[in-house]
């Protein structure tokens, strides 16, 4: 079997083994979405770096407690998002939306205004691209984290629930409202 | 990855469209290098394991092994071998005492003497009670010490003719043995055994024989001392009428 042809979790394991280009090939192969995932919520590139360098060394250094049986995306953003959390913990909690908890659906007047307010100027799709990047970025901390786990990495309920530590049902309310909330800012 | 989306319902696929639409930034070449390098580093630092004994059940492993290693295999080892003493401990071989270098050596004695006496066509039991029980006994001295010595001295007194080398001294070899088995000389008696074995070495037959020749060379108190220690061994082989009457003529000539 060719190398790109190999899951993800054979190729830890033989990266485990000592086979350094295995882990070559995981990295390739997950690079971009891992970098995005940082970029896209934190918007700086400094820090996007630093935490995605920081993510890939724990899972070296991690590689010999790697078990098979967890799924090697769910493992890899676990740390991810672990690493982001402290990272906002650090700076402190972003004023209105970062503070609240949309999973209850209660969004905040203010917040739902804001969020509905339709943007002037949208003549095209570029500005809408970018429009949508903003409103990603203006979506509540976990809600925000769902949506980048589905739609960057390509992950389920199921698996963001488990990458993020939350029951199913919370990781799928989650995405319903980050979804309703692009939905009505992109419409 | 990434070109894998999950199915979304129609009305999110135009936020499907435009989040594909979106830059696809990537880490700097600085930090894929940083990254890979560490990787490299990482398992060429450390030796490849995997498998059951990798990680931290290699410890725990480690532990349990050095446990049966204490528990099982030392005591057995010390069974086998006795308590590991210090060389500078042991005596030195050359200052060991005879009895206790001769009894090691006590069982390759009589072993040899017995087997002289096989090669000589002279059965053991026949030849001497205590060279069997010797060499069936010969572990310790203080059981040699508790053997009764009464029966081997009425074998040498009986089997040693006078004029013969093994009959000097015969008396004080008797008294010699029961010294020495007293005193736990197991060298001494090893010796004793392989003398005995010398002593004895003439058949009744042969005993007789030698009784005729101290009569021919007219030591007739020898002689007749010798018969009755031979009649005290054997009272009922049979002697010829002529050797009996030898005897009594020269004991009524004296």
């Amino acid at each position: 079997m060719d190398d790109a042809d190999e899951n993800d979790e054979a190729l830890m394991l033989r990266y485990q083994a000592g086979d350094a280009v295995a882990f070559e090939v995981l990295y390739q192969r997950h690079r971009g979405p891992v970098y995005r995932f940082f970029l896209r919520q934190i918007g700086d590139v400094g820090i996007s770096e630093e935490l995605y360098q920081e993510t890939w060394m724990r899972v070296i250094g991690a590689r010999l407690r790697y078990r098979k049986r967890a799924r090697f995306t769910t493992w890899i953003y676990r740390i991810a998002n672990n690493l982001l959390i402290d990272h906002w913990r650090r700076v402190g909690a972003r004023p209105g939306v970062d503070s609240l908890d949309f999973d209850s659906g209660n969004t905040p007047a203010a917040a739902q205004v804001d969020l509905n307010r339709q943007p002037e100027g949208l003549a095209d799709d570029r500005a809408r691209v970018a429009e949508l990047l903003k409103r990603i970025r203006q979506l509540p901390r976990n809600q925000r984290v769902a949506f980048m786990l589905h739609y960057e990495s390509g992950m389920s309920v199921e698996q963001i629930a488990d990458a993020t530590g939350v029951k199913r049902e919370t990781a799928k309310s989650r995405l319903r409202y980050a979804m309703a909330t692009l939905r009505e800012e992109i419409a | 990855m990434n070109q894998r989306q999950p199915p979304v319902p129609p009305e999110d696929e135009r936020i499907t469209s435009l989040y594909q639409r979106l830059d696809r930034p990537e880490p700097g070449r600085h930090v894929d290098a940083a990254i890979l390098a560490a990787s490299r580093r990482e398992v060429g630092a450390r030796p490849r394991l995997s498998g059951p004994f990798s990680g931290r059940w290699r410890v725990a492993l480690s532990i349990a092994a050095m446990f049966v290693m204490a528990i099982v295999v030392v005591p057995a080892l010390w069974d086998v071998s006795g308590p590991a003493l210090d060389s500078d401990s042991l005596p030195d071989s050359s200052a060991m005492t005879p009895a206790a270098t001769s009894s090691d050596n006590a069982p390759a004695k009589i072993q040899a003497g017995t087997s002289e006496l096989k090669a000589r066509g002279v059965d053991e039991h026949e030849a001497t009670p205590s060279a069997a029980r010797l060499r069936a006994k010969p572990e310790t001295a203080s059981s040699l010490s508790t053997t009764p010595v009464r029966e081997e001295r009425a074998t040498e007194q009986v089997l040693a003719p006078s004029p013969l080398p093994a009959q000097v001294g015969a008396s004080q070899s008797q008294k010699a043995t029961a010294n020495e088995i007293d005193g736990i000389a197991a060298d001494s008696v090893a010796r004793e055994a392989t003398t005995q074995s010398t002593v004895i070495d003439m058949n009744p037959q042969q005993q007789l024989d030698n009784i005729k020749a101290l009569l021919d060379q007219g030591r007739v108190d020898e002689a007749r001392d010798a018969f009755k220690r031979f009649r005290s061994v054997f009272p009922d082989y049979p002697v010829v009428d002529e050797l009996q009457r030898s005897l009594d003529i020269r004991n009524n000539e004296n």
